[in-house]
């Protein structure tokens, strides 16, 4: 995890301190950090990215071809992208003492997550669209992923769409009118798999 | 002394005394999962800074709002409970815990897992 784009996250810290700090174990123990829910957030995609990326090239070691250049990158490019606070999007209380809001960078950070469980299936980019921060303002929720060769692709983004619309009316008041889900990659790609009767695609192979 | 980098006028802080029991009662809240400084994003910021947020940085801030408390608080929640349903009962603990009725809360969920 190296190259440093510049983004900071708004308790200072950049996203190669959080690369290092998570490649030396988490240790020794940051408190400051581990205190930041940006930080924990930021952590918590880039540790899932770290473990793709370990089981893949354990996967490859053994029959698969070299993932394309620049697979990675993206990911971490989407993870760097949307590991801000961001806007903070309103929930309703019937007393008007009180202001109750959950971070975009919060929400996102649980869609990716949420996607992430699904096997065969990795989140890349999450977008909310829209003006999340108006209570019952009609948002799109945008993402893009990348699915296991071997997997039924029209399957996994249903799953990854249903799955995207139960968090959101479970953890957030968004007014969600789509869900749009985007498999812009394969992964995993076997050519010893290939069927006689199928058409291989290719690595890296755009689906958008 | 005022400074480009002095953007808020700071309300008093009313003391940890008071900040604690509401931490008792976020932390005892069910789906909470932790709980943050509500500054915790100014840590980094010059030293002379600090000064403007209390020194010592309670989890619950309370600051006094016209001469009202002002509970201001970053949560994590856990996945396995409603968000949205978790946040209104630690803003309902709090506003029952502050005992005012010019008293304001103010609950920003951070995390979710």
């Amino acid at each position: 995890m190296t190259g440093d784009d510049g983004i900071v996250l708004e308790c200072g810290r950049t996203i190669e301190e959080l690369s290092t700090y998570l490649d030396n174990g988490r240790t020794p123990r940051d408190p400051d950090i581990e205190n930041c829910p940006e930080c924990l957030n930021a952590l918590e995609a880039l540790d899932r990215v770290g473990q793709l990326s370990r089981d893949l090239i354990a996967d490859e070691a053994v029959h698969l071809p070299a993932l394309p250049e620049g697979w990675f990158q993206g990911i971490l490019t989407a993870v760097r992208a949307e590991v801000g606070t961001g806007r903070s999007l309103p929930v309703q209380h019937p007393d008007p003492r009180v202001r109750i809001t959950v971070t975009e960078g919060a929400v996102r950070s649980l869609l990716r997550a949420a996607g992430d469980s699904i096997d065969g299936l990795f989140v890349g980019r999450t977008e909310i669209v829209g003006d999340a921060d108006v209570p019952g303002a009609p948002v799109q929720v945008r993402l893009t992923a990348t699915a296991a060769w071997d997997r039924d692709v029209t399957e996994l983004a249903e799953r990854l769409r249903t799955r995207v619309y139960r968090v959101l009316a479970e953890h957030t008041e968004l007014n969600v009118t789509a869900v749009d889900v985007d498999i812009v990659d394969v992964h995993g790609y076997d050519p010893a798999d290939t069927a006689p009767s199928g058409t291989p695609g290719t690595p890296g192979k755009d689906l958008s | 002394m005022s400074t480009d980098l002095d953007p808020v006028e700071p309300l008093e802080p009313v003391g940890s005394a008071t900040a604690e029991p509401l931490l008792a009662a976020v932390l005892g809240t069910d789906g909470v999962a932790e709980v943050f400084s509500p500054h915790s994003r100014m840590r980094r910021l010059p030293a002379l800074l600090v000064p403007a947020v209390g020194g010592a940085e309670p989890e619950v801030a309370v600051v006094d709002d016209g001469g009202h408390p002002a509970v201001a608080v970053r949560i994590a929640t856990s996945s396995a409970q409603s968000t949205v349903d978790t946040a209104r009962r630690v803003a309902d603990r709090l506003i029952a815990a502050a005992d005012d009725p010019g008293a304001t809360v103010d609950v920003e969920v951070a995390r979710i897992h």
